[in-house]
């Protein structure tokens, strides 16, 4: 009966209650079900592979389970939802980059190579990921949501906080920026 | 079939959720939750005990000492 009821509330409503559970309770347990395929997903395309994703993957849920409180309901719940895993996710990346350079100082040689004009990579096969890695951090997230996953301008500019306009550019610029790098693909 | 490279990205596989997320959560949270308690006691029931108990010390020396209470 009580799996009935909850199939019927709204991502809100069990936010609501979640915020006046003091553990883990069936609100928040029910929350998690509903929204892990879509967070693992995000964090799976925004981190590249199984282990990062999945500690992201429980990082977002304990970070929604901490702010609960704090989801006012003034967007929907999923928008707030993705944006705490987009927020995870940049965060990750950022110290495995920072770890990665600190341990073995060749991720600028690696940056500097995969910046070269395309002319000179002539006949390889340039991998995308790698070419996305040659982006800001945003530019390169904001690529990947829009592009992997299909989400729309106004889910972005919602996700990232930013106005609907804002986001077309900057994924234009991103593209126009790729596109200067990489003269020899199609973007 | 994807026109060009950034729309092939949608083509590319995303693994199954792991079987066992559901229970790292809620392992990961209980720890959090734990620290956190840990962290309220550390900061809150501590500090209220050792005064409590200074106080208590301090008026067994003074009648120690002194007989007076």
């Amino acid at each position: 009966m009580v799996l009935v009821l909850d199939a019927i509330k709204t991502d809100e409503e069990l936010a609501a209650e979640a915020a006046r559970e003091d553990s883990d309770g069936p609100a928040f347990t029910e929350l998690v079900g509903r929204h892990q395929e879509r967070v693992w997903r995000v964090c799976y395309r925004l981190l590249g592979n199984d282990a990062d994703a999945q500690e992201a993957a429980q990082e977002v849920f304990v970070g929604m389970f901490q702010n609960r409180g704090a989801f006012a309901g003034k967007s929907k719940f999923t928008t707030w939802l993705h944006s705490i895993a987009v927020r995870t996710c940049l965060t990750l990346r950022r110290a495995r980059n920072r770890r990665h350079k600190y341990e073995t100082g060749l991720a600028e040689q690696r940056l500097y190579e995969s910046q070269r004009p395309a002319a000179d990579a002539a006949g390889q096969a340039l991998d995308l990921a790698r070419m996305l890695e040659t982006l800001d951090e945003e530019d390169r997230a904001l690529l990947v949501l829009k592009y992997s996953e299909g989400y729309s301008y106004e889910e972005l500019a919602d996700i990232f906080h930013l106005s609907e306009s804002a986001c077309k550019m900057r994924i234009s610029r991103a593209r126009d920026e790729l596109q200067a790098r990489f003269p020899g693909h199609e973007l | 079939m994807a026109k060009n490279l950034l729309e092939s990205l949608a083509e590319r596989e995303v693994p199954p959720v792991p079987a066992d997320l559901n229970q790292r959560v809620h392992e990961r949270l209980n720890r959090a939750l734990l620290v956190s308690h840990l962290i309220d006691l550390a900061l809150g029931g501590v500090p209220y005990l050792a005064s409590h108990f200074c106080r208590a010390v301090g008026h067994l020396l003074c009648f120690t000492f002194t007989g007076r209470f």
